[in-house]
């Protein structure tokens, strides 16, 4: 919506446009606090996590926790892990979408419409309901503490949507480009490769962003899945449990949650514009 | 080189969509113009391999093509929508069907890219992406991609229809004699009798997925031989009005005029009269005169097209040369020149006579 | 009909057209079955395989002996009759109901005002409010967790020290994790936080679909702010409310990773949700049978949101093809 602004603008205008900006910082302020605050200890020297004022920003800034953070037990393991688990699901999910996408998108058989059905529920699947019967099925398969189940999982749980998305974004192409392609002389696979596949790339993007933040962030698989082998836990199992790595020491726990949350932050901070809208728009399909 | 359909029929969804398709295109370029779904696209993609006939056959050469994929077939398409790959530039669009065609040597295609860019008009764009063209350039774009390299069947689908009046007709003046000696068969759709008559290229009329006539444009236009190709031939619309045979005169409206060549009294007809040779002054003698009430003046500049309405609640459209201001709802009469009035059979729609053949020459 | 022709006679009609060659119907191209058919496996082996799983646990009597031995036995519906006559359950259940509650009024209210206070700034400040709303939801859950972990701490928490600062001398080293309506609202503030970005930028995003030019008219017609909220604004993001409420009472509803790290459903069982207990019934009592029962009805409860949900989005469907 455009910023309706006037020439002469009453006092009264004027006020509410302070009281309105005003009030724009304070929610700014409080939503961004916790994330600051965040950074800012794990910055801080101890002597400054433990003053009883505290002080707004690091006074002498440190790098001692992050340090901590990474030298502790198994930090590099369990970051590997997650890479692995992270990488090797999403990108599970993108090829596997990318042929039923393609399938919904640009053919006409019998079953697309129960498939499309099956897919949109899929997409509101209870995961939190699967715990259980994940763990047993996990056990009688011999899978548990593997990190083939947990990808297998977290390929499950991202599918759904990534298929949504691409389709949505598939579907945008003309099938007329598709064709154009094809009467030049490609065949369809190269016609996909060299057509289409250029202009999916914001929703690959933005559903590998969905699929990274999903399985990045994932905790309650991870803790039913893994139990004895702790060399293949994940970094949030690792974070949740700092109080057994580094007792009360907030500097370097900090520091481990801005190690783990980073690659987020910096992920989607820089996808943002052009994955936003895809985001938006596929979290309103569903 | 030859491109025949033979007995083409297409079925979709219970629908015909095209019906006992039996043409043989020669080298060159052929229009085909029909209305909207008429068929055109159907036929197009037919022809080019993208949509299986549900009967018939695709000749080429003398070789049934039908069941080749399109893409081992030597065709090029020009789409209505401008379609051109968006990720990759000019350049790139136009490289793309000559890096493809193994036969086209490689160290050629610079040369030809720019060629035929150069002759679309194309040439200092060749580094944008079609996002970053007009519809006009994006259209010359598809165009030079399809002319890149020599094909047996060049298809342009309507590929005026959606570009704006001026880019329009200077496409067009670009397009005209480009495919006169091309030794392919060049098929050219358009809903627009104006481009069939520029080309002045054999033409295909179709409707309703069935071929009208096929002939020679200005012949047809001069001597249509149904109905339904005289309105497809005709922009703006034909004036159509009724009449009836009797003792070799035409009666219409309470006038009458002779019409020697048409048999059979008490028949029904009906006469169209295009809207240029509908005039409110006497023109001359023997012109039948119908007064009217008039309703409406369009004024384009070069023409005012005047809505008239006829004492039967008939409207009847004259195009006027110039501007000219009239007030609506003032009586006037329309004067027309049997000479230029084509009489349908009103059963079967057949031409029964041009009177202009019969008294004299016409214009 | 003469045929005087001014050019080369074709194109012609043919005059013998041959019988058509009427061509076999294609048989059905087995393509797009080939193309699903990873994600149709993945689909029955990792969703609906464990789904009818846990489906038959929770008729079954399953626990730590079953799970070492197996052989568990069919034992109809006593573990929902079990379930059904504890008072923990349906105390459990009011619970999560008012949990749910309370957070998505909290996270709707909230991002209206938030989506609506967007479509009113200027261009940097609107930009600097949605990049921090931006960062919000994308840090990671238990990073987040682990952040409000270290804002409420008890002694060095930064919360107290400001609570303390504006004369609330009574919150001086306040334990919030020992009280149970304390920790309640300590994860509601959480969840709350976590939700708003997304809810906001949502109907921000709807908010941006309504021309400037219906707003002119409302007020050329003589509306106030809050009837041109509710006879235009609110009129038109319906259908952006409905998603937003509903997706979020569902991932409020199911939500675990936030209270089991913080509090494990405690203290005394002050913030046990149903997905909490589900959890703890199997993972700590080893009553996989029971576990699952409550995890089925924590389906069968939101079936009412999902279906909506999954309405609406065939709907959305329908209208596009």
């Amino acid at each position: 919506m455009r910023t309706r602004t006037r020439p002469g603008r009453r006092p009264a205008v004027r006020a509410g446009r302070i009281a309105l900006n005003t009030a724009a910082a304070a929610v700014l302020a409080v939503m961004i606090f916790p994330v600051y605050w965040m950074f800012a200890t794990a910055f801080k020297p101890a002597a400054e996590i433990q003053s009883e004022t505290p002080s707004l920003w690091p006074a002498h800034p440190t790098l001692e926790h992050f340090a901590a953070a990474v030298g502790a037990d198994g930090f590099w393991t369990f970051w590997r892990n997650s890479l692995a688990v992270t990488a090797a699901a999403v990108l599970l999910a993108l090829a596997v979408s990318l042929l039923s996408a393609f399938a919904v998108a640009r053919m006409r058989w019998r079953g697309r419409g129960p498939f499309i059905v099956m897919v949109f529920a899929a997409q509101m699947a209870p995961w939190e309901a699967l715990l259980v019967p994940m763990f047993i099925i996990a056990r009688d398969t011999e899978l548990l503490d593997s990190l083939a189940m947990l990808t297998g999982v977290y390929f499950m749980i991202t599918l759904p949507f990534t298929i949504v998305t691409l389709r949505g974004f598939l579907a945008a192409v003309p099938a007329e480009v598709e064709e154009a392609a094809l009467v030049d002389g490609c065949t369809r696979l190269a016609a996909f490769r060299r057509v289409v596949f250029p202009l999916l790339a914001p929703g690959l993007m933005a559903t590998s962003l969905f699929g990274f933040i999903t399985a990045w962030n994932e905790f309650a698989f991870v803790n039913v899945l893994i139990i004895k082998d702790q060399g293949k836990r994940t970094l949030p199992v690792w974070l949740s449990s700092f109080r057994d790595v580094f007792g009360t020491d907030w500097g370097a726990t900090m520091a481990a949650a801005t190690l783990f949350a980073l690659p987020v932050l910096v992920v989607f901070l820089f996808l943002q514009r052009r994955v936003g809208a895809g985001m938006i728009a596929g979290a309103v399909k569903g | 080189m030859t491109l025949i359909l033979d007995g083409v029929r297409v079925r979709q969804r219970g629908e015909p969509w095209l019906d006992g398709i039996d043409l043989e295109f020669p080298s060159g370029m052929t229009t085909l113009i029909g209305p909207l779904a008429a068929g055109k696209t159907t036929l197009m993609r037919v022809a080019a391999g993208l949509l299986p006939p549900t009967a018939g056959r695709v000749v080429v050469n003398g070789k049934d093509v039908t069941p080749v994929s399109v893409r081992k077939r030597s065709v090029a398409f020009v789409y209505q929508q401008f379609i051109n790959y968006p990720s990759l530039t000019v350049y790139e669009n136009i490289a793309s069907p000559l890096r493809l065609a193994r036969s086209f040597p490689k160290e050629d295609v610079d040369r030809r890219v720019r060629e035929v860019a150069e002759l679309m008009g194309i040439g200092d764009l060749l580094g944008r992406r079609p996002a970053e063209l007009s519809g006009g350039q994006q259209q010359r774009t598809a165009i030079a991609r399809a002319l890149a390299r020599p094909v047996d069947v060049l298809l342009l689908d309507e590929p005026l229809a959606n570009l704006d009046y001026k880019l329009r007709e200077q496409l067009r003046a670009d397009l005209k004699g480009m495919f006169a000696g091309s030794p392919g068969v060049v098929l050219y759709s358009t809903a627009d009798p104006a481009e069939a008559l520029t080309f002045a290229a054999p033409t295909v009329v179709l409707g309703e997925g069935r071929v009208r006539h096929a002939g020679d444009a200005a012949d047809m236009y001069d001597r249509p031989p149904t109905l339904a190709v005289a309105a497809t031939l005709s922009d703006p619309p034909l004036n159509l009005l009724p009449g009836v045979v009797r003792d070799g005169r035409i009666e219409c409206l309470g006038v009458s005029f002779p019409a020697p060549g048409v048999q059979g009294s008490g028949r029904r007809v009906v006469l169209g009269v295009r809207p240029h040779q509908v005039s409110i002054e006497r023109t001359g003698p023997g012109g039948l005169e119908f007064p009217a009430e008039i309703r409406l003046a369009e004024v384009t500049g070069s023409t005012t097209f005047l809505h008239l309405l006829l004492p039967d609640r008939r409207h009847l459209v004259a195009q006027l040369p110039g501007t000219r201001l009239f007030t609506p709802g003032e009586p006037a009469v329309a004067h027309v020149d049997p000479a230029h009035v084509f009489v349908f059979d009103e059963a079967g729609g057949n031409l029964l006579a041009t009177s202009a053949a019969e008294v004299g020459p016409h214009g | 009909m003469p045929a005087a022709t001014r050019t080369p006679a074709p194109p012609r009609r043919r005059q013998t057209p041959r019988a058509p060659t009427g061509r076999p119907r294609r048989r059905r191209n087995p393509w797009p079955y080939l193309l699903i058919a990873p994600a149709v496996a993945g689909g029955v082996f990792l969703l609906l395989y464990p789904l009818l799983r846990a489906a038959t646990i929770s008729f079954q009597h399953f626990r730590m002996g079953e799970l070492i031995r197996g052989g568990a036995e069919l034992v109809g519906l006593d573990n929902y009759r079990e379930l059904l006559a504890a008072e923990e359950f349906w105390a459990v259940t009011l619970r999560t109901f008012a949990w749910t509650a309370v957070n998505v009024v909290l996270i709707v209210g909230i991002s209206t005002g938030v989506a609506l206070m967007l479509a009113r700034l200027g261009r940097r400040m609107r930009v600097a409010l949605m990049s921090a709303l931006a960062l919000v939801w994308a840090t990671p859950v238990i990073a987040a967790t682990t952040i409000f972990q270290w804002l409420f701490q008890s002694e060095l928490g930064v919360v107290n020290w400001v609570l303390t600062r504006l004369g609330f001398g009574s919150f001086q080293g306040y334990s919030w994790f020992a009280d149970g309506g304390a920790m309640f609202g300590v994860l509601v503030t959480l969840v709350v936080w976590q939700s708003v970005p997304f809810a906001a930028l949502t109907l921000y995003a709807g908010l941006t679909t309504i021309p400037a030019e219906l707003y002119e008219s409302a007020r050329i017609d003589g509306g106030t702010g809050r009837q041109i909220f509710a006879r235009v604004t609110f009129p038109i993001l319906r259908p952006m409310f409905a998603l937003v409420t509903s997706l979020e009472v569902i991932w409020v509803f199911k939500c675990f990773p936030q209270i089991w790290v913080l509090s494990q459903g405690g203290p005394d069982d002050a913030t046990t949700t149903l997905p909490v207990y589900a959890f703890k019934v199997a993972r700590v009592l080893h009553r996989y049978d029971l576990g699952s029962a409550v995890a089925m009805l924590t389906v069968a409860i939101l079936a009412v949101a999902l279906v909506g949900n999954l309405r609406r989005m065939l709907r959305q469907e329908g209208n596009e093809s």
